[in-house]
């Protein structure tokens, strides 16, 4: 029960319409779709715990003042986007103030030329892509809860929708967020670009279930709407076929919008709901021959189906109804039975697959994607099952309530892991839960490593009792098996309640830092209590014991040498570089890790960084990673690799070329640098749109925090687990942990490797020609655009655009030809590449300036650039080009010439807001009190 | 025809579902149960932002009473009257539950159960309660010579246009003129409310006395000619499910638009956007008539909003919403005339009184009858106008080379007059 003051002081800040505390609405807002809560309502039982009031704040600043007031009076807020979550994440469970944001429901801004959208994190996903749609544009991101789920759901649970293995999921299409932090502040997080010294709070906030803020807006990537989408259906004798053919289609770096590959059960399902589609088809106009998808044709005609439904003695035109009706609970009492004599029939795969996008290149990819297929022993169904699927791609979620109608459950599991373990995941959960309840999987979410695999399993017990018994052990089998057999804990539908319990599993070590986290941020931990994590893990470092002697310290690692900067110590393994940060720390040692700095930084002298006076230079102790350098594991199959941090990025390369693959697009500058000084010192906009970014590609890591303890993150395509907790190490310069290896995606070595160049008159034009082919899927290994200068003896600003494309030649050919068509339209012929124009230039004139910025403002910085003095005028290097935005450097020939000022102030790198600063140093005083690592390393900008 | 006309009127829920879905569960079961799959339709959700008004949650309230799970109380009376009776949900839903329906149904047992949280004076204010005021409003706006004795056919303008927009009526009749309709003729028995808002106060047994002696008083006419869509469906389908013999009804927009097309004008040339009535498209299932009249009238078809026809946002006037949650609805109201500023037309048309008084009070200027806008409204800069407008308009333009109308006098004699 609020205080009547709490109350008063919330209708104040959100007026009187805002708040609720009747208790109709209290109820509602006591839950959301978490089965379990569907079971207690089937046994008619109450809520559990109620909320004590909902507030519907309109804007920002209603929301921060609903904040301010309740971290006050140490109120929980739970941020409450459209209820259709389903691990019980907003379940109040220490009442509190429910904070629904669905009035601040607009779509504020769509930025055409950075194609990206700012929208409100209350507008129902429905509403926004329709939105967009109107406008000429997608997001394309649709989850099956779209009409019933928020943009601001979506970030904070990290959704995937169906077409993910084109678009990403919400965590590859989020650019910034605007939030409301626990201490009231309101603060956007880029996450374009990161803050050295700080966690990259934007991907920290992703997922974070609202366990860390409130988002009140988010700016999103957005597409063009496509123009074509075509769909092919195959069918497989075996699973694992298809999975292959799956992994064939991604690894060869085809996207496609969707591929779902149904399992044998949930196969005969579909096939059923098909056929009596197709029959009515049939009967019509419609109705085509056998093959062409229309009608089903080899799809309808399919045996195994006839046989079941004489077998069974009832017309199974669909049995999806038959399993949601009468038979049901005869069947979920004797789940085992029917399943194994499901599998003992010759019941094939369903597999969907769909492109969308320009006309010609959909059916190339489609032809491309067939030809895979085949080659894995798939048999060509046509078109009809994929339009299928697609016609009906929300309807799964209106099969839920027949099913508890009938007494019975239905849960979703949805994990994900590696294509080598995919397999055994799949083997492992069925068999867990297979004489328990129904299990029905299906694969998508496809990516190039791995992909997710969705569970629905369906129980029942006669007793509302037993039911959750039976809940309770299946879920915690399913999701132990999965677990066991290599896969993240959850691919898109967040942890919640109901699987915090196996977090700290997928993060060893992990349940720390996310406490720390929760202090640094939320202090009076009133931000969705007890979620994510199981509560009540004091954040608290470990015990150092007895003060050790510094001679100790002298013995601890393996191998140490002295230079005359000071002490430099090379751990042999991982172990020893905890036990150097565990003793540093117990000796009042501080330590230096090379993670902290990027090449071409001003570095700090060895053994004194930061120059500190105050600290005598021989406490200092420089943590050399070079001698772990192994690889441990290369995995061709998923492609990925896993390496120590100290091996060189050279070094790892070398080892992938000799195997076929590479890490993809690396600057020169970082060729020299250990791994872990890579993934600690890059930036999240740094990369390629052939490759993405290095952060990107990095699927796992392990590390020693400063103060010792160890921390892994278990690799996965994607996780939807709290917090990414990576993203406290990576980017982050070491400040609060050493990287120590890391689970790296790789890529086959290009057969073909191609450059062509054009020259332009017009930077702008030819930035916006960039664009355009990367906004139509043309895929450069990198694309650099360079306004040279005007010099004495030419005065004219010339523009060259230079593209490198790799992979087959048949890939190659197709991406120049379509750079080659958009640039000659603008009147820009390809040319010859020049040497120095292979690798994207360093910069090496007397001052430089770059920022990572949005397509607008790099195009308005180029337009600018055209009314500089010639003398003057620096040289412009675009680079890390990708539809939204891209990376500006500018070089002056003559340190006494200045950058123009509109332009150096875009260039200039803002404050950190200083609620970040402080929470990045809470966070630094939690896991590192004594500041033992890297303490020169500060979170106040570079 | 899609929608709920043609339904058994006694049937609840997915026992009347076209599509012959499981009839032995209830709605509230299906509803209880499900994800909440319709949040995105629900005008009242969209405008209050709250999932507790979502169509989920109220059949939820249903369920958590009948099932003893929750105290029957005004608290949980008051989510039954958060619908707008739009049928957003109902064309949305796959297992095809007529929440709205069975909202109404429920408002009409809290209503009798005592625990309804509103006055029935509510539910009366306006024309029910006043039919003098009905009766006066119409004569000073249909001419004298319209009441005849002897006619076959009955415009009933209803009560929001008699009160409200006295212009659509006037509109009306001259589009009849226009049309050399003159079949249709006034009467003083149809100055009268339909009772709608009866029913939808959940006021059953009133609604059934009202529509038992509207039914009487009107038995005489061949055709009841509803200018609003409103009144047409709660003769057409609503009387029946208290089982009374609704007369004969058409809108007046279907009586019209057949010499609409064969009448040619110089199109007005001038874009506009139309907003579908919830009346006129989900519960009467036309959606291409007034479209077609308008691409003729216009000259161009009108610009489609990015939620039109079956996905239509409701504009909050239906379902009584507008009286128990007057701010709400005039939100409610704000989205739609958004969508019409979002998809570049200054003008939306309507084909509903009641669409066209809510929108206009919540923010739309409404065109005064010399045309121009009222600058006194705050809101979007939209102008809401009544379809009836334009075509008064586009029937005082000249003529075109085809002349006038052709059997327009329903007289069965056709062609153009002299």
């Amino acid at each position: 029960m609020l205080a009547d003051g709490v109350l008063h002081a919330l209708r104040s800040a959100v007026g009187l319409d805002g708040v609720s505390v009747r208790e109709a609405d209290l109820a509602f807002y006591s839950g959301d779709l978490w089965p379990r809560l569907l079971i207690r309502r089937l046994a008619r039982e109450a809520p559990a715990t109620l909320p004590d009031a909902v507030v519907w704040p309109r804007d920002a600043e209603a929301v921060r003042r609903v904040v301010v007031i309740c971290r006050e009076a140490g109120v929980p807020v739970i941020p409450y986007g459209a209820g259709s979550g389903v691990c019980g994440g907003t379940i109040p469970v220490q009442g509190g103030v429910v904070l629904d944001l669905k009035r601040m429901n607009r779509l504020v801004e769509v930025d055409e030329l950075s194609m990206s959208a700012l929208v409100e994190a209350g507008m129902i996903g429905r509403h926004l892509e329709s939105a967009l749609n109107e406008r000429g544009y997608t997001l394309g991101h649709f989850p099956s809860s779209i009409m019933c789920s928020t943009v601001g759901g979506w970030v904070a649970t990290r959704s995937a929708g169906q077409f993910s293995s084109r678009y990403g999921k919400i965590e590859d299409m989020v650019l910034s967020l605007d939030t409301v932090l626990p201490d009231g502040s309101e603060v956007v997080l880029d996450a374009t670009r990161a803050h050295a010294g700080q966690p990259d709070f934007a991907r920290l906030f992703v997922g974070s279930e609202g366990t860390l803020g409130v988002v009140t807006r988010v700016r999103l990537k957005v597409h063009p709407l496509p123009s074509t989408r075509r769909f092919a259906g195959f069918r497989f004798i075996e699973v694992v076929a298809a999975l292959e053919a799956m992994r064939s289609v991604m690894q060869h770096g085809l996207r496609p919008t969707v591929m779902r590959l149904y399992d044998p059960l949930d196969t005969l399902i579909n096939r059923f709901s098909m056929s009596s589609e197709a029959e009515a088809e049939a009967s019509g106009p419609r109705g085509g021959p056998p093959g062409t998808g229309r009608a089903g044709g080899g799809w309808r005609a399919d045996p195994v189906g006839a046989v079941l439904g004489r077998v069974l003695g009832t017309d199974l035109s669909d049995l999806a109804s038959l399993l949601t009706g009468p038979m049901l609970r005869s069947f979920l009492s004797h789940p085992g039975l029917f399943q194994e004599a499901i599998a003992r029939l010759p019941v094939s795969s369903l597999l969907v697959i769909g492109f969308e996008g320009e006309g010609r290149r959909t059916r190339e990819n489609l032809e491309q994607a067939t030809d895979l297929i085949r080659r894995a022993t798939g048999r060509d169904l046509g078109p009809g099952p994929g339009e299928y699927w697609f016609r009906h791609r929300y309807s799964v979620s209106f099969k839920m309530s027949p099913v508890f109608g009938q007494g019975a459950f239905v849960e979703t599991l949805e994990v994900a892991g590696l294509w080598k373990d995919i397999p055994r995941i799949y083997a492992e959960v069925r068999r867990s839960i297979l004489h328990r309840v129904a299990v029905l999987a299906h694969f998508s979410h496809a990516y190039r490593e791995g992909c997710a695999v969705y569970f629905t399993l369906a129980g029942y017990r006669s007793n509302p009792t037993r039911l959750t018994a039976l809940y309770d052990e299946v879920v915690r089998r399913a999701l132990g098996a999965a677990m066991n057999a290599g896969a993240t804990l959850s691919h898109h539908h967040g942890v919640g309640l109901m699987k915090r319990a196996f977090t700290p599993e997928e993060y060893e070590g992990g349940d720390r830092l996310f406490w720390a986290l929760k202090e640094a941020l939320d202090p009076g931990g009133i931000f969705n209590p007890e979620k994510v994590y199981p509560p009540a893990v004091p954040v608290e470092r470990p015990d150092a014991g007895e003060p050790r002697e510094r001679s100790e310290f002298e013995s601890v690692a393996s191998w140490e040498h002295w230079t005359r900067g000071g002490r430099i110590v090379v751990p042999e393994v991982p172990e020893e570089v905890g036990e150097v940060l565990d003793l540093a720390r117990s000796t009042g040692r501080k330590v230096v890790c090379q993670q902290a700095q990027r090449p071409g930084e001003e570095r700090a002298p060895a053994g004194r960084p930061g120059g500190g006076a105050e600290t005598p230079s021989d406490t200092f102790t420089v943590l050399d990673l070079s001698r772990l350098d192994e690889v441990l594991d290369m995995d061709p199959v998923s492609g990925t690799v896993t390496a120590q941090a100290g091996i060189t990025v050279h070094q790892l390369e070398n080892f992938l070329h000799e195997k076929g693959f590479t890490l993809g697009f690396v600057p020169r500058s970082r060729l020299l640098l250990s791994l872990g000084d890579y993934l600690a010192t890059s930036c999240p906009s740094e990369g390629s749109p052939l490759y993405g970014t290095i952060l990107e590609n990095c699927l796992g890591l392990s590390a020693v925090m400063a103060d010792g303890t160890s921390f892994k993150v278990r690799p996965s395509p994607r996780r939807a687990v709290g917090p990414d907790l990576m993203h406290l190490l990576l980017g982050a310069r070491g400040r609060y942990g050493v990287i120590t290896a890391a689970c790296l995606r790789v890529f086959p070595l290009p057969a073909v490797r191609e450059a062509v160049a054009f020259a332009a008159d017009d930077a702008v034009v030819a930035l916006s020609a960039v664009r355009t082919t990367l906004v139509r899927q043309a895929r450069p290994e990198w694309a650099l655009l360079v306004v040279r200068a005007p010099t004495r003896l030419d005065s004219r600003r010339r523009v060259r655009v230079v593209y490198q494309f790799g992979g087959s030649r048949a890939s190659v050919t197709t991406h120049l030809s379509l750079v080659r068509s958009v640039m000659e339209s603008l009147g820009m012929e390809g040319e010859p590449v020049r040497a120095e124009e292979r690798m994207v230039p360093q910069s090496s004139r007397a001052r430089a300036a770059e920022r990572f910025l949005p397509m607008k403002t790099v195009m308005e910085s180029l337009a600018d650039l055209t009314g500089v003095e010639a003398e003057t005028c620096p040289e412009a290097h675009v680079t890390d080009i990708a539809t939204h935005g891209a990376t500006l450097r500018l070089l002056l020939r003559d340190e006494a010439h200045a950058f123009p000022p509109v332009i150096a102030e875009r260039l200039s790198e803002p404050e950190p807001p200083p609620a970040l600063v402080a929470a990045a140093d809470r966070l630094k005083a939690i896991l590192d009190s004594e500041g033992t690592l890297n303490p020169h390393v500060t979170g106040g900008g570079r | 025809m899609r929608g709920a006309q043609g339904r058994p009127p006694d049937a609840v829920g997915p026992a009347r579902t076209p599509s012959g879905a499981d009839t032995r569960r209830g709605p509230y079961d299906l509803c209880a149960f499900c994800p909440d799959l319709c949040l995105d339709r629900c005008p009242v959700a969209e405008a209050t932002g709250s999932s507790a008004l979502s169509p989920h949650a109220k059949m939820l309230s249903g369920w958590a009473w009948t099932h003893g799970v929750a105290p029957p109380g005004p608290d949980l009376a008051r989510l039954a009257f958060q619908c707008t009776g739009c049928q957003a949900c109902y064309e949305a839903c796959e297992h095809k539950v007529d929440v709205a329906d069975a909202l109404f149904r429920l408002r009409a047992q809290w209503t009798e159960a005592g625990h309804s949280p509103y006055d029935r004076s509510l539910f009366l204010a306006g024309g029910v309660e006043d039919q003098d005021a009905l009766v006066r409003a119409q004569a000073r706006l249909v001419p004298r010579r319209a009441f005849v004795p002897e006619a076959q056919a009955i415009l009933f303008a209803g009560c929001r246009a008699l009160l409200d927009q006295p212009q659509v009526v006037r509109d009306v009749l001259a589009v009849f003129q226009g049309l050399d309709i003159e079949f249709v003729g006034a009467s003083e028995a149809a100055a009268v409310c339909c009772g709608y808002p009866l029913y939808a106060g959940g006021l059953r047994d009133d609604f059934a006395r009202h529509a038992r002696r509207v039914s009487d008083s009107l038995r005489r006419y061949r055709l009841v000619v509803a200018l609003s869509p409103c009144c047409a469906h709660t003769m057409r389908n609503l009387f029946a499910v208290v089982g009374v013999d609704g007369p004969r009804v058409t809108t007046a927009l279907e009586l019209v638009a057949p010499l609409v097309m064969r009448t040619e004008r110089e199109p007005l040339g001038e874009a506009a956007a139309y907003h579908d009535s919830c009346f006129l498209g989900r519960l009467l299932g036309l959606y291409s008539v007034p479209r077609e009249v308008l691409k003729h009238v216009l000259g161009m078809p009108p610009i489609e909003l990015r939620r039109a026809r079956e996905e239509a946002p409701c504009c909050g006037a239906g379902g009584a919403w507008e009286r128990v949650a007057p701010a709400e609805a005039a939100v409610a109201a704000g989205h739609v005339l958004a969508l019409a500023e979002d998809a570049g037309s200054e003008v939306l048309v309507t084909a509903s009184a009641s669409c066209l008084a809510h929108l206009t009070s919540a923010g739309g200027a409404a065109r005064k009858p010399s045309g121009t806008a009222r600058a006194d409204r705050a809101g979007p800069a939209v102008q809401v106008v009544d379809v009836f407008h334009l075509l008064a308009r586009w029937l005082s333009s000249r003529p075109g080379a085809a002349g006038g109308p052709r059997g327009a006098r329903g007289d069965g004699r056709g062609g153009p007059r002299p």
